[in-house]
């Protein structure tokens, strides 16, 4: 029996994530989007040129008002007001689609899962290589023995930076939450690569099956010296069940620095790579989540470009969201999930500003 | 620095040997610190600092099938751009020719015209010999490097945080 579609909106719309949701929203027909709220003027603009045929509000109080059916919100702002919006939206019973990053406060996010269950609204996680179609094969690869018990896992999270179009990933506030130092002889402050990468902390409990018993974390000087947050760093360590690990989650790929994220953003060829290799007793695997691609020249800056793969991984991201609102279930990345991914990378953090491995 | 080394038939210190050289050698310095986290002896993690300040991670692993090819990848990040010997958008290294044929595949990579048919690793091996013998200068140097780089990489098979503060350049 089909179900009612959900009514949704998106918030803020200041996140980098936002645009990726459009098409989805437009098409799926479990889903019915019905407003969206922009937290500044330029990013209404951004969005009323796409033309999406949807009323933007200035103000998440009017468009609560006028969409009182209203049933489940996107939100797609700074890291630093997911908190605000949790509340606001969990105590009007709407579920939620959040943002990698909740939130670094461990006190706010724990916040967060209080709200969210005594209100008993749906908080979904959105780390969206888990409807990866390539994950999904490394997945099943490994449950089904192809190289045996994994013993080490080296993982990249390398993308451009995207503060010249997201400004607020580039100030720690905004990002972080706070402004807290790197280190004591360090100018730069928390908030940077590392905030934007989640995802292989994530991949690596999940894929492991075990949590992350500590790590060990540097930063490199940054490649873009103009910023106050960190974009290169390395971190390493291992996981519970004896799994040693390599995670690089830079912005080592550097990029023009456009307003609005398009064709010729590149300036490295590839904008975007998550790859890992997973070497286990019996053997070693080679992954790239975002392969094989097409590449180009020409228009708009005619350089050599790698057109790189969208699997879409939001089509399978919203269709388990709707099951889980309208079935009352629990969302496989869901806020208590999560909090040990928001744990191990703070900790990377404070290992930055010590110089030691800190247990998680 | 971003260096990868994986393999057959090798240990971890002789995979690790190889990138610590490289690594002090292209970043033109020495290490200053380590951190090591091993997979028992099928992998290892570690995380650099050069005296020059540059970073550099360093990942092997031994568990590739008995006849592989190295798969190995040594990329440089600087403000200006990159630089690798892999080419973008690509996992495993490149051959200079791919058969197909009733028989199956095959690859081949040729380096060296006078030492034609030595696989490129062996042909490297009696290039560095033929350097070494050219020049005494050369092996004393490089058996200084070799001092040091053992030295490096005992503190790295130590599996612990590990400091050279003091500048030992070779």
């Amino acid at each position: 029996m089909s179900q009612k579609p959900v009514k949704i909106a998106i918030m803020s719309l200041t996140h980098g994530h936002t645009r990726k949701y459009y098409q989805t929203l437009k098409e799926n027909p479990k889903l019915e989007w019905v407003a969206v709220q922009a937290d500044n003027q330029d990013v209404r603009k951004i969005f009323e040129s796409g033309s999406h045929g949807v009323p933007c509000y200035d103000s998440a109080e009017e468009m609560f008002r006028r969409h009182p059916d209203l049933e489940a919100v996107v939100l797609a702002s700074a890291n630093s007001r997911h908190l605000e919006q949790i509340r606001d939206c969990a105590e009007r019973g709407l579920h939620i689609i959040s943002m990698k990053i909740p939130s670094f406060d461990m006190g706010e996010y724990d916040e967060m899962i209080r709200i969210s269950e005594k209100h008993n609204v749906v908080v979904q996680v959105e780390l969206e290589l888990h409807y990866n179609p390539v994950v999904h094969r490394l997945k099943k690869l490994i449950a089904e023995g192809a190289i045996g018990k994994i013993l080490s896992i080296q993982a990249t999270n390398i993308t451009l930076s995207p503060v010249w179009a997201f400004p607020w990933q580039g100030i720690p506030e905004l990002s972080y939450g706070k402004r807290v130092a790197l280190g004591e002889n360090n100018p730069r402050f928390r908030g940077g690569a590392l905030c934007d990468h989640p995802h292989v902390f994530d991949l690596i409990r999940w894929l492991s099956g075990s949590d992350i018993d500590f790590v060990y974390s540097q930063t490199a000087p940054n490649i873009r010296p103009e910023l106050e947050v960190e974009d290169m760093l390395l971190v390493n360590g291992k996981m519970k069940d004896g799994t040693a690990f390599l995670l690089d989650p830079s912005w080592s790929r550097m990029e023009e620095r456009l307003k609005v994220p398009g064709p010729g953003w590149e300036v490295y060829p590839k904008r975007m790579e998550v790859n890992l290799v997973i070497t286990g007793e019996k053997g070693t695997l080679f992954c790239d989540c975002f392969g094989p691609n097409v590449y180009h020249n020409g228009a708009p800056n005619d350089r050599y470009t790698v057109q790189y793969t969208y699997f879409d991984e939001w089509i399978g991201l919203v269709d388990e969201f709707v099951r889980c609102v309208r079935d009352k279930k629990t969302p496989q990345i869901n806020l208590r999930w999560h909090r040990q991914t928001i744990s191990a990378m703070n900790a990377c953090y404070e290992s930055i500003q010590s110089g030691l491995p800190v247990n998680i | 620095m971003r260096f990868s080394s994986f393999a057959n038939g090798l240990s971890m210190a002789e995979l690790l040997y190889r990138e610590l050289e490289l690594c002090e050698w292209i970043g033109d310095s020495s290490v200053k610190s380590l951190f090591a986290v091993f997979g028992g002896d099928a992998g290892a993690n570690l995380i650099i600092k050069l005296h020059n300040g540059i970073s550099c991670s360093i990942e092997c692993g031994n568990r590739l099938p008995a006849g592989s090819r190295p798969v190995d990848r040594h990329e440089l990040i600087a403000r200006r751009g990159i630089a690798s010997d892999r080419t973008v958008d690509s996992q495993i290294p490149q051959s200079s020719i791919y058969l197909f044929s009733e028989t199956g595949k095959s690859e081949f990579t040729d380096i060296d015209a006078e030492l034609f048919e030595l696989e490129p690793e062996s042909s490297l091996y009696v290039r560095a010999a033929f350097a070494a013998l050219r020049s005494g200068s050369t092996a004393s140097l490089w058996n200084k490097r070799h001092s040091r780089i053992m030295k490096v990489l005992d503190a790295a098979l130590s599996g612990k945080l590990s400091f050279f503060e003091k500048e030992n350049s070779i």
